[in-house]
């Protein structure tokens, strides 16, 4: 046998798994050759060494620190069960149902519904006629935009918790006609800086509804570079083309060129693009 | 594991005595950086906390939540790649002053042994890890992987022979083979 193939089965000899025929060749080789001896016994020391080694003990505070997330956790799940409560005691069947659909539905929701806030306000500027034309056209294509985003965001939103607090406080922003400065920033920081896809994207679409508004507008130019998820990133682009926002070709242009990319975001962009001319 | 999942979170303290040091010097070896593995280490718990939904009835808990202790290194590996932190020797030096001659040994192979380890690919690392200093089974380690029993025990295999070459520094010495 050579030495090579003796050196492979070194380990396993080691752990006693080899069988028996084969255990017994490397086993005579050894005995015959001084270097594999050599190999054979720095395994032996090594393994050893290893065996030797001591656990290293953690700082306290990684204990501490583990029992105030508990807390946190814990406390996060009573208030949860609290609010449940509430709901179940307080709140009319229909607002009941409409908040407890989760994430997905909620995202959904949110999605349609601020792409149409979005289109009605933007027909809402538009002579009659071309309505008439375009509409029937951009729905088709609106309609085929927001079936591939279900499906984006279904993907996407697979592993995400429930709706959170956060989407509820953006959602509230449904019922206002008008956008304080204080509101506009939390929402900004929220589209902005937000973990959460689905906080993000709620909004989004809180502030598209405002986007008739000149500051509203700049900063959801300001925005696209920001964003990084997919999702947004495409959202934003039509919200982009929708507007007429040629101020968001750079960005646009940037996202194309850059190699980060996602492929469906780089062919909105490229669409896009067109549009913006 | 399953009452964390059902939502009886306090279950979850006794999983963190009897894991988080184990855990801790699993990011340690690999890492050698010790505030590096406090945080990752809590990041496991809080991972588990946050993704108990999808932790299933019969799945080894240990394999779990090493999948996730792994991905989380990988996650930090990805993002200080080049920035590596330099092996952590203030603690062995301040110890090394108040012990005997042979204790100073000791420590003298087990720091040899760590910058060996150090000295091999993260991957090959990780399989010693996993299977010497973790005590995992190949079968565990496939699942924590996603690759067949037989490829990680010849990686295993592989990695400790490497391991052995750099700790005894005879890899320039390749003529010997016949």
């Amino acid at each position: 046998m050579k030495c090579k193939k003796v050196s492979r089965n070194l380990p396993s000899l080691w752990e006693n798994s080899l069988e028996t025929t084969l255990a017994e060749e490397v086993r005579r080789h050894l005995g015959q050759c001084e270097n594999c001896q050599e190999e054979w016994k720095q395994l032996g020391t090594l393994m050893a060494d290893i065996e030797a080694v001591e656990e290293v003990q953690p700082d306290p505070r990684l204990r501490k620190n583990f029992f105030s997330m508990l807390e946190e956790a814990k406390s996060g799940q009573r208030e949860a069960a609290a609010r449940h409560e509430e709901r179940t005691l307080v709140e009319p069947v229909f607002w009941k149902q409409a908040r407890w659909i989760g994430s997905m539905a909620a995202g959904l929701a949110l999605l349609l519904g601020g792409f149409w806030m979005g289109r009605l306000q933007f027909f809402s500027h538009m002579e009659p006629t071309t309505v008439d034309k375009g509409a029937n056209q951009e729905l088709e294509a609106l309609q085929g935009q927001i079936e591939s985003m279900k499906q984006m965001m279904a993907v996407y939103m697979m592993d995400q918790r429930s709706a959170s607090k956060r989407i509820q406080a953006v959602s509230y922003t449904d019922e206002i006609s008008e956008l304080s400065p204080d509101l506009l920033k939390a929402l900004l920081e929220r589209l902005n800086q937000d973990d959460n896809v689905n906080v993000r994207l709620a909004s989004l679409n809180a502030l598209t509804r405002f986007a008739h508004q000149e500051n509203v507008r700049a900063v959801l130019v300001d925005s696209l570079p920001r964003q990084t998820n997919p999702v947004m990133q495409i959202m934003l682009i039509n919200l982009m083309v929708e507007m007429d926002e040629k101020r968001a070709r750079g960005s646009i242009q940037e996202l194309l060129e850059s190699a980060a990319t996602p492929l469906e975001v780089k062919n909105e962009a490229l669409q896009g693009l067109g549009q913006l001319l | 594991m399953l009452s964390v999942k059902n939502g009886t979170l306090d279950s979850l303290a006794p999983l963190f005595e009897r894991y988080h040091v184990r855990l801790f010097n699993f990011f340690l070896r690999l890492t050698s950086n010790r505030e590096t593995s406090e945080d990752l280490t809590q990041n496991v718990f809080q991972r588990i906390l946050r993704f108990r939904h999808t932790y299933k009835d019969g799945h080894p808990f240990r394999s779990w939540m090493y999948r996730m202790a792994r991905n989380l290194h990988a996650d930090h590996y990805r993002k200080n790649k080049g920035s590596m932190d330099a092996f952590e020797d203030a603690d062995y030096s301040r110890q090394t002053e108040r012990l005997a001659v042979v204790e100073m040994e000791k420590l003298e192979r087990k720091r040899n042994l760590m910058e060996a380890l150090n000295l091999l690919p993260v991957e090959q690392k990780e399989l010693i890890l996993l299977s010497r200093f973790e005590g995992f089974k190949y079968e565990e380690i496939s699942r924590i992987k996603g690759l067949s029993v037989a490829a990680i025990k010849v990686r295993v295999h592989r990695a400790i022979g490497r391991l052995r070459e750099i700790y005894f520094e005879t890899s320039g010495e390749g003529g010997k083979k016949q």
